[in-house]
C-alpha cells in the first residue's frame, strides 16, 4: 500500500509510541511514586504478586538502587539494592531474584515498635543476601506462580544468626487477581542480645475490575518476639490489618488519572511481660489517594501521587493491658500527607524510573531536597 | 538540580561500539570478565589485540595524589597500530591492583604507612603470528626522598596468548618495595595465572592468584602473609543489535596465611568459599546513548573461617575478629552508569558506585572516563 508522506509521518509515530509504550512496566521508584495503588502491575508488584511475570509484556531484567545515605543498610534494616531477571523458558517463566527484602517477613522489626520494645540494635538486622527464585505457567486465560524466599547469615564464633524463609503464591486472570505471602521462619539471634523470632506471618490480597472501578482488599498478620540471652521473653509483638477499598482509574491519550479510597482497620497488641507493659492499639482510618502518570512525550513519563486520611475517620487509642487510662487516643489524628513525585524514560528496550521527591506527614516540607531526590532509581532492560 | 544534571548528561551524545570501555564501564557492569575493556589490558596484554588504537583518559577520587593513598586514582592510556600489524600502548599512571592491595593489606593490618605505586608507567605490545597472537607488558615505578628516607618501587611483567577460544595469560611482580624511615615493605613476587575459553556467548574461565605481602623493622619480620585465591566462573553473554544482557557465576576461594602478625608468630589463616552470582545489562538505548547496570551477591554458598581477625577490607566477610561463617553477611551490590558517543570520542559515567547501594550527588559521576578512537 503506498503511503503519502504525512500517512508515512504518522505511521511512524505510532510505531514510535508503540515501541515506547512497550516498556511503560518499572519499578519500586514508579510504584513509589504513584503512592503504591493497589491497581499497580510493575516489575516491583512482582514481589506482592509473583503471577505478575505475565502481566509485563515479556522476558526483562530490572535493578533497584537502594534507600539514600543507607550507610550501613546492608547490615540494618533498610532497603538495600536489588534486582531480578525473568526469562521464559517453554511454556512456563523462570525468575531469580537477588537483594529483596520482603515486607512481608521481619516488617514488625521496621515499625515503630520494635523500637518502642527497646529491642537490641544487635537484633535489628535485615535479610542477608536474600535470593528469591520464581516459578510460573498459565492455564487457559489465568497465569499463576509461586516464588520461594530465603536468606541465612551463621556466625559460629559469635553466634550471629539470622534466617527467613518464606512462599508467596498468586495469581491472575482477566479481571482479576489475588495473592498469598506467608512467612514461615524469620529469627535472628546473637548471644549477647538473645532471639527475635517472627511468628508464622500471613498477608493476602486480591483485587476484581468492574469497568474502571478496581475493588481490593488486603489482609496482613505478623508479630514477633523477643527472648533475652537467658531466653526470659522481654517483648511480644502481634498486629492485624484490614483494608478494603475501591480506585477509580481513568486513561486517556497515554494518561492514567486514579483515585481511591480505602477503610483500614488495624490492632496491635503487646503482651505484658518483664521488660514490657503490655498494650493494645486499635486504629480505624480511611486514606484518600489521588495519583496521576501521563506521558509528556514519546520517552518521558512524569508521575505523581498525594494520600492523606480522612478526617471523618482516623482514629487511634492506645490502651494499656492494666485497664488504666489511655495513653493515646487521637481522635482525628494528626496530619499524615505524603507527597511523592517521579519520573520515567523510555529508551528503546530500556527503562529508566527515578524519584523526584518523597516527603511524609507533618513538620515535613513539601520541596525537593538532595535526600529524596533519586532516593529510587531503577533500570529495566526487556528482552 | 540533579535531575537537570542528570538529563543534560543523558543528552550527551556517545557511540556505543561496545568492545570500547573505560573504568567507568567496567564499574557498571560489575567488572564481568566477559567484557572486552582497555581496562583489560592491564591483566590480559592479549585484549590489546582486540582493540582499535585510542586515548582514554580516567578521571580520579577527591583525594589529592599522595603517596600513601593510592593517588588520584585518575590515569590516562593511549595505543598505536604499528605497520606490521603489531599494536603498541602506554599507560600513564594505573595503579596495578595487586601491588595497590598488597601495600593497603599491610597499611591496614599494622598501621603503617607504606607508598603506594608513584608515577606507574605501563608498557605493551601486542601482535599475531599465524593463528596466534601474542602480547607482553611491563610496569614500571620508582620513587626516592633521600631527606625523608621513604621511597617505593615496583617492576612488574606480563604476557599474553590466544590461539583460537583458548586465552591464557600470566602476571609476575619481579619487584615491589617500599620503605619508610623504620620499616621496609617487601610485595615481591605477586603471581597471577588465567586461563580462558570462550565461545560466542560463554566464557569460561580459571584465574589463580598468589600475592605475599611482608613488613620489616629495622631489625625483625613484623608482618608476614600469602594470600591465593582461585576463581573458576561461567559467563553467558548474549550481545545483539546493540543490547548485551549477561550472567554468571563462579566458585571465589580464598585462603590468607598468617605467618607473623605484630612481631610475633602467627600459624593462623582466614579462608573462604563463596559463590557469587550476578546479572547485568549494557544497551544502546539510542543511537548515541548506552545504558548500563548489574548486580552482585552471594547466594547459598558463603562460608568463611577467619582464625586471625582480617578486617573486611582485607578479607571478604571479614569483621576485624575471629569469626567463622556458615552463611556470610549480606553482600549485594549493584552499578549503575551510562556511556555517551560523540563520534569519535566517548565519554563513559557512573551513576553509582558498587560499593553503596543508592544514587546520590555523593556517586553520580563519581568516575567518568573520556576515550577517543583514532
Amino acid at each position: 500500500m503506498h503511503l503519502t508522506k504525512g500517512r508515512k509521518m504518522k505511521k511512524l509515530l505510532v510505531i514510535a509510541v508503540a515501541l515506547a509504550a512497550v516498556n511503560a512496566e518499572a519499578t519500586n521508584a514508579r510504584i513509589n511514586a504513584l503512592g503504591n495503588s493497589s491497581h499497580l502491575v510493575d516489575t516491583a508488584t512482582v514481589y506482592n504478586n509473583p503471577a505478575d511475570i505475565f502481566s509485563l509484556g515479556g522476558d526483562y531484567v530490572t535493578f533497584e538502587s537502594g534507600a539514600t545515605n543507607a550507610a550501613g543498610a546492608q547490615q540494618g534494616l533498610g532497603n538495600t539494592a536489588e534486582g531480578m531477571i525473568v526469562r521464559t523458558m517453554g511454556d512456563a517463566k523462570l525468575g531469580l531474584s537477588l537483594g529483596n527484602r520482603s515486607t512481608a517477613l521481619r516488617t514488625t522489626a521496621a515499625s515503630a515498635a520494635f523500637g518502642a520494645l527497646a529491642t537490641p540494635a544487635g537484633l535489628q538486622i535485615g535479610q542477608q543476601n536474600p535470593l528469591e527464585l520464581t516459578y510460573g505457567a498459565k492455564a487457559g486465560d489465568m497465569s499463576w506462580a509461586g516464588t520461594l524466599v530465603y536468606s541465612n547469615l551463621n556466625n559460629k564464633v559469635t553466634e550471629a544468626k539470622e534466617s527467613t524463609m518464606g512462599v508467596r503464591l498468586g495469581a491472575r486472570a482477566g479481571n482479576w487477581d489475588g495473592a498469598v505471602r506467608l512467612g514461615l521462619g524469620d529469627t535472628v539471634q546473637t548471644l549477647a542480645d538473645g532471639k527475635y523470632t517472627g511468628t508464622m506471618s500471613l498477608s493476602a490480597n486480591g483485587g476484581y475490575w468492574m469497568d474502571s472501578i478496581y475493588w481490593f482488599g488486603n489482609l496482613r498478620t505478623a508479630g514477633y518476639k523477643w527472648e533475652n540471652a537467658a531466653s526470659v521473653e522481654q517483648a511480644k509483638f502481634t498486629t492485624t490489618a484490614i483494608t478494603v477499598g475501591a480506585l477509580s482509574s481513568m486513561k486517556k491519550d497515554g494518561t492514567e488519572v486514579f483515585y481511591s479510597a480505602a477503610l483500614t482497620n488495624t490492632e496491635s497488641k503487646i503482651d505484658d511481660s518483664v521488660a514490657t507493659a503490655g498494650s493494645k492499639t486499635t486504629s480505624l482510618t480511611l486514606p484518600l489517594q489521588i495519583g496521576v502518570e501521563a506521558e509528556a512525550n514519546s520517552w518521558l513519563t512524569l508521575r505523581g501521587s498525594v494520600s492523606q486520611n480522612l478526617q471523618l475517620l482516623n482514629t487511634t487509642k492506645t490502651s494499656p493491658q492494666s485497664g488504666a487510662a489511655a495513653t493515646a487516643d487521637l481522635a482525628p489524628g494528626n496530619d499524615n500527607l505524603t507527597f511523592a513525585a517521579g519520573v520515567g524514560m523510555k529508551l528503546n528496550k530500556v527503562t529508566v524510573d527515578a524519584s523526584l521527591f518523597q516527603v511524609n506527614g507533618a513538620g515535613t516540607n513539601a520541596n525537593i531536597t538532595t535526600d529524596n531526590m533519586l532516593a529510587n532509581v531503577g533500570m529495566s532492560y526487556w528482552f | 538540580m540533579r535531575l537537570y544534571i542528570l538529563l543534560a548528561v543523558l543528552f550527551i551524545s556517545i557511540t556505543s561500539q561496545q568492545s570500547f570501555a573505560t573504568k567507568a564501564r567496567m564499574m557498571a557492569l560489575s567488572n564481568s570478565k566477559h567484557v572486552l575493556d582497555e581496562q583489560q589490558i592491564f591483566n590480559n596484554p592479549i585484549i590489546l589485540n582486540h582493540l582499535e588504537p585510542f586515548v582514554s583518559l580516567e578521571s580520579g577520587t577527591g583525594v589529592v595524589s599522595s603517596t600513601t593513598t593510592a593517588t588520584s586514582n585518575a590515569e590516562g592510556m593511549t595505543s598505536f597500530k604499528m605497520k606490521d600489524g603489531a599494536r603498541l600502548a602506554l599507560s600513564l599512571g594505573h595503579q596495578d591492583t595487586h601491588i595497590v592491595f598488597s601495600r593497603k593489606f599491610i597499611n591496614d593490618l599494622a598501621l603503617l604507612s607504606f607508598s603506594m605505586a608513584q608515577n606507574p608507567v605501563h608498557l605493551f605490545y601486542a601482535n599475531t603470528d599465524v593463528d596466534t597472537t601474542y602480547a607482553f607488558g611491563l610496569q614500571y615505578s620508582n620513587y626516592r626522598d633521600n631527606v625523608l628516607r621513604t621511597g617505593e618501587s615496583s617492576t612488574g611483567i606480563s604476557f599474553g596468548a590466544e590461539l583460537g577460544p583458548w586465552q591464557l595469560s600470566a602476571q609476575y611482580v619481579l619487584n615491589s618495595q617500599a620503605e619508610t624511615v623504620l620499616n621496609r615493605f617487601d610485595g615481591s613476587g605477586f603471581l597471577m595465572g588465567d586461563l580462558q575459553y570462550s565461545t560466542d556467548s560463554n566464557n569460561f574461565y580459571v584465574v589463580y592468584t598468589s600475592m605475599p605481602a611482608r613488613a620489616y623493622s629495622t631489625i625483625s619480620l613484623v608482618e608476614s602473609h600469602n594470600l591465593q585465591t582461585l576463581r573458576i566462573g561461567l559467563i553467558e553473554s548474549n550481545l545483539k543489535d546493540g543490547h548485551d544482557p549477561f550472567w554468571g557465576a563462579e566458585i571465589l576461594t580464598t585462603n590468607i596465611e598468617c605467618k607473623v602478625k605484630g612481631g610475633l608468630n602467627c600459624q593462623r589463616s582466614a579462608r573462604s568459599v563463596v559463590l557469587p552470582v550476578w546479572f547485568g545489562i549494557e544497551s544502546q538505548v539510542t543511537p548515541w546513548m548506552i545504558l548500563r547496570s548489574s548486580i552482585k551477591q552471594t547466594v547459598l554458598f558463603n562460608q568463611s573461617k577467619d582464625d586471625v581477625g582480617y578486617s573486611s577490607a582485607l578479607f571478604q566477610n571479614g569483621t576485624g575478629a575471629a569469626s567463622d561463617y556458615v552463611e556470610g553477611p549480606d553482600s549485594v551490590q549493584i552499578s549503575m552508569g551510562m556511556g555517551l558517543d560523540f563520534g569519535n570520542v566517548i565519554v563513559d559515567g557512573t551513576m553509582q558506585t558498587a560499593t553503596t547501594t543508592f544514587v546520590d550527588l555523593s556517586n553520580f559521576l563519581t568516575q567518568v572516563s573520556l576515550k577517543y578512537k583514532f
